[in-house]
C-alpha cells in the first residue's frame, strides 16, 4: 500500500473525536458529504409529504382543531433536513479507515460506533462500484467480500478512484502472496 | 481443456447418471402438498362465503404444469463425476452446467420423507462454502445410486477412498429411548401449548361458559361437586398436558434413532428421523463454530445440546437441526465430546474471564427502564396503586442485571474463543481462532457512556457476541484475533 495522497485525505476530516484515529488512518472524500446530503434532502422532501398527507387528512377528520397541513409538512422536512444534514458532517467527521498490515480497519458512527476489522488474508474479492449520483461527484464506494457473507461485511462509501483502485491493488497484492 | 470448450457430454468412459423416475410423481405430490393449504382455504371461504367454489381447474393446472415441469427435469437433467468433479447438466431450452470440485464439498445431505422411504428413493443435497443453502439438489434418486454417488463424492478426488470402506464407523453419541423421552419432556413448549390455548379460548369465545359448564357437570358425575373454577383450571390442565405429551411423542419420532458416528476417514456421520430420515456427513475441520446450549430446566438436569456450524449450513435459525451434532449430551460427557470435535478443545481447564463492572449499571438501566415503563401501562390500565410495582421491578432489574454480569464470560483457550452468554438458556459459543472472518466493535450510545463495546466475531458460519466489555479489552481482543486469523493465512474450508 503506497501513501501518496495520505495528506490530502487526511485533510478534508476533523480528525472525528480523536478516539480511534490511529496515525495512518484516512478520512473520506470530502465531496461524499455532498451525496450524503443530498439524499438527506430527498428523504426530507418524502418525509414533509407524508406529513401533508397525513396532516390533510387529521384536518378533515378533526376541523375543531387548528391544524395547518402546509405548516406541518413544511416543519418535519425542515427538521429532518437539518437534522440529515447534521448527520452526514458528522458521520463523515467519525469515518477513518486504513489498509493496515494485517487487517483493513474503519471506525464510524455518529450515535451507534462501529469499529471493524477484516484479516487481509479473508478478504475474498473487492468490488468498486458508484451510482449516477457519485459519478457526477467523482467518487466510488469499496466493498469488501469474505467467505460465508451474503453481502459485502465493510463498504468504504465515497474515495477517489484512484484512492480506491490502490486499496484493491494493495488487497489482490497481499492475496497474491498468501 | 476439452472439457470447458464441449462441456455437454461426459468424458469418454464416465456414464452420465439420471435421476430416479419417480422423480416425476413425487414432485406432482410436493406441488399438491404445499397448495393443499391454499385450496382447502379457498374452498372455505368460499363457503362461508355462501359460493361454492370449484377448485378443480386450479388443481389441474397446477398439477398438469408441475409435471410437465418436473418431467423436463428428469429427462434432461444427467450428472457424473470426472477429473475430482462433480458436474450436473440440467434445461433444455437454455442449458445450466454446474461443475462442483469435489473438495470444495462441505456437507452432503440424504433425506427422506416418508413417501420417500415408501418408494426407496432419496433426496440428495451438496453444500459448498459458497453461502447459505444447498448447492446442488438432486431430487430424487434411488437409495443405491445415492449411496454411491455420496461415497464418491466424499471419497474427494475420484474414488481415492474407496479402500477405507472396510473399516467399521465408530458411534460418538446416540440416543435411547431414555433419552428422547428427557429430551421430549424438557424441550419446553409451554409457550407454544399457552399460545394454542389462547388460540382456542378465542375460538370458542363466547361459548365459553357453556363448554365450562359442560366440563364441570362431567366431572362433578366423577367427583362430587366442582366449582366452575376447578372446571377451568382442570381444563387448562388437562390442556397442557396433552401439548407435552405431543411434545414428547413429536420428538420421539423426529430424533428416533439419532445416532452421531465417526467414520474411518475422520467425517462425522449424522442420522435420526422415524418418519423423515435425515442423513449427513460434516468433516470436523470444516466447523466453523460450535454451540453448547441448554435451557434452565436442562442445566438443572446436567444435559446440554451441541451444534456444529459448518460453512454453507443453511442461515442460522432456518433449519438448523441440520447441524444439531448431539441433542442431549450428559454434561460429564461434554468435555469428551467436543475434543472429538476440535482436538485442542479442553473444556475442563477453563478460565473465564468477566465483562466490564459496568455492564451492570447497563443492565439495571435497560430491564428497570422497561419494568418501569410496564408499571406506567399497568397504572393506566387498572389504577394508581400499580406505582407501588416500582421499587420491586428496580430491585428485581439490579437482581437480574448482575446475574446477567456474572453469566458474560469470555476467554482464549488452546486457540479457540470461547464465550459465554444466555440468562435462562445458557449458551457456550467456541470459535476456532483460525475461522474468523471478521470483527466488529460496537457502541451504542448508553455503552459509550459507560465506555464498553460488543464485539463481533464472525465466522463463515454464524458469529459470536460478547456484550459489554470495557473498551479497552474489546479493542485489544479484537487486536489479537485480527493477528492470530493472519498468522493462520489464507481461508481454505478445510484449514483448521
Amino acid at each position: 500500500m503506497t501513501d501518496a495522497g495520505l495528506e490530502s485525505a487526511e485533510a478534508g476530516g476533523d480528525g472525528g473525536d480523536g478516539r480511534g484515529a490511529d496515525e495512518a488512518t484516512r478520512g473520506l472524500h470530502p465531496v461524499v458529504r455532498v451525496g450524503w446530503m443530498l439524499r438527506a434532502a430527498v428523504n426530507a422532501l418524502v418525509l414533509g409529504s407524508l406529513a401533508a398527507f397525513a396532516g390533510s387528512g387529521a384536518a378533515k377528520r378533526l376541523p375543531h382543531l387548528p391544524l395547518r397541513p402546509a405548516a406541518i409538512a413544511l416543519a418535519v422536512a425542515a427538521v429532518a433536513l437539518v437534522l440529515g444534514i447534521l448527520h452526514a458532517w458528522r458521520l463523515f467527521a467519525t469515518w477513518r479507515w486504513a489498509v493496515r498490515p494485517d487487517d483493513v480497519f474503519a471506525s464510524y458512527g455518529v450515535l451507534w460506533r462501529t469499529r471493524r476489522s477484516i484479516p487481509r488474508v479473508r478478504v475474498q474479492h473487492v468490488d468498486v462500484s458508484s451510482g449516477p449520483v457519485d459519478r457526477a461527484l467523482g467518487i466510488v464506494h469499496v466493498s469488501l467480500h469474505v467467505a460465508g457473507a451474503l453481502g459485502p461485511v465493510l463498504t468504504i462509501p465515497g474515495l477517489a478512484p484512484a484512492e480506491a483502485e490502490q486499496v484493491r491493488e494493495a488487497l489482490l497484492e497481499s492475496a497474491r502472496r498468501h | 481443456m476439452t472439457q470447458e470448450e464441449e462441456p455437454r457430454l461426459p468424458a469418454e468412459g464416465t456414464e452420465a447418471q439420471r435421476l430416479h423416475p419417480l422423480t416425476v410423481l413425487l414432485e406432482l405430490v410436493r406441488i399438491l402438498g404445499r397448495v393443499a393449504w391454499a385450496l382447502i382455504l379457498i374452498v372455505v371461504v368460499g363457503y362461508l362465503g355462501g359460493r361454492r367454489t370449484d377448485a378443480a381447474p386450479a388443481l389441474f393446472l397446477l398439477a398438469g404444469s408441475g409435471v410437465l415441469v418436473a418431467l423436463v427435469r428428469y429427462l434432461s437433467l444427467r450428472y457424473w463425476i470426472e477429473e475430482g468433479r462433480l458436474v450436473i447438466r440440467s434445461g433444455v431450452v437454455s442449458q445450466q452446467l454446474r461443475t462442483i470440485p469435489l473438495d470444495k464439498i462441505q456437507n452432503v445431505e440424504l433425506r427422506q420423507s416418508a413417501i420417500h422411504q415408501l418408494a426407496g428413493v432419496v433426496d440428495l443435497r451438496i453444500e459448498t462454502a459458497a453461502g447459505p443453502g444447498a448447492e446442488a439438489h438432486l431430487a430424487v434418486l434411488s437409495r443405491e445410486a445415492a449411496e454411491r454417488l455420496k461415497s464418491r463424492l466424499l471419497a474427494g478426488r475420484d474414488g481415492a477412498g474407496d479402500a477405507k470402506v472396510g473399516a467399521a464407523p465408530q458411534v460418538v453419541w446416540q440416543a435411547g429411548t431414555r433419552q428422547l423421552l428427557l429430551l421430549g419432556a424438557t424441550s419446553n413448549r409451554a409457550g407454544a401449548i399457552l399460545g394454542a390455548v389462547a388460540g382456542l379460548l378465542l375460538f370458542i369465545g363466547r361459548e365459553l361458559p357453556r363448554y365450562l359448564e359442560t366440563i364441570q357437570r362431567g366431572l362433578s358425575g366423577v367427583a362430587g361437586t366442582v366449582s366452575p373454577l376447578a372446571a377451568a383450571g382442570a381444563s387448562l390442565a388437562a390442556l397442557l398436558l396433552l401439548g407435552w405429551l405431543l411434545a414428547i411423542g413429536l420428538t420421539v419420532v423426529g430424533y428416533h434413532g439419532f445416532r452421531l458416528t465417526r467414520e474411518p476417514d475422520g467425517r462425522l456421520r449424522r442420522s435420526y428421523g422415524l418418519v423423515s430420515r435425515f442423513e449427513t456427513v460434516v468433516a470436523p475441520a470444516r466447523i466453523q463454530l460450535l454451540r453448547i446450549e441448554s435451557s434452565w430446566l436442562r442445566r438443572r438436569l446436567g444435559f446440554w445440546e451441541v451444534k456444529a456450524h459448518t460453512a454453507g449450513s443453511p442461515l442460522e435459525g432456518q433449519g438448523a437441526s441440520s447441524s444439531l451434532l448431539c441433542p442431549l449430551l450428559d454434561g460429564g460427557d461434554l468435555a469428551a465430546f467436543c475434543q472429538r470435535l476440535l482436538p485442542r478443545l479442553d473444556l475442563r481447564g477453563i478460565e473465564w474471564r468477566p465483562v466490564s463492572r459496568a455492564a451492570i449499571r447497563r443492565g439495571f438501566i435497560r430491564y428497570g427502564a422497561a419494568g418501569v415503563a410496564l408499571c406506567a401501562l399497568a397504572a393506566a390500565a387498572v389504577g394508581r396503586w400499580a406505582w407501588t410495582g416500582v421499587p420491586i421491578v428496580l430491585a428485581a432489574s439490579w437482581l437480574l442485571a448482575r446475574h446477567r454480569y456474572r453469566v458474560l464470560a469470555y476467554t482464549r483457550h488452546g486457540g479457540h474463543l470461547l464465550v459465554r452468554t444466555g440468562l435462562l438458556r445458557r449458551r457456550l459459543t467456541v470459535i476456532p481462532e483460525g475461522k474468523v472472518q471478521w470483527l466488529g466493535m460496537t457502541e451504542s450510545p448508553p455503552q459509550r457512556r459507560f465506555g464498553i463495546a460488543t464485539l463481533v466475531v464472525a465466522t463463515a458460519s454464524g458469529a459470536g457476541r460478547i456484550p459489554d466489555m470495557s473498551e479497552g479489552e474489546a479493542a485489544a481482543l479484537q487486536a489479537a484475533l485480527t493477528a492470530a486469523a493472519s498468522t493462520v493465512g489464507a481461508w481454505l474450508p478445510d484449514a483448521v
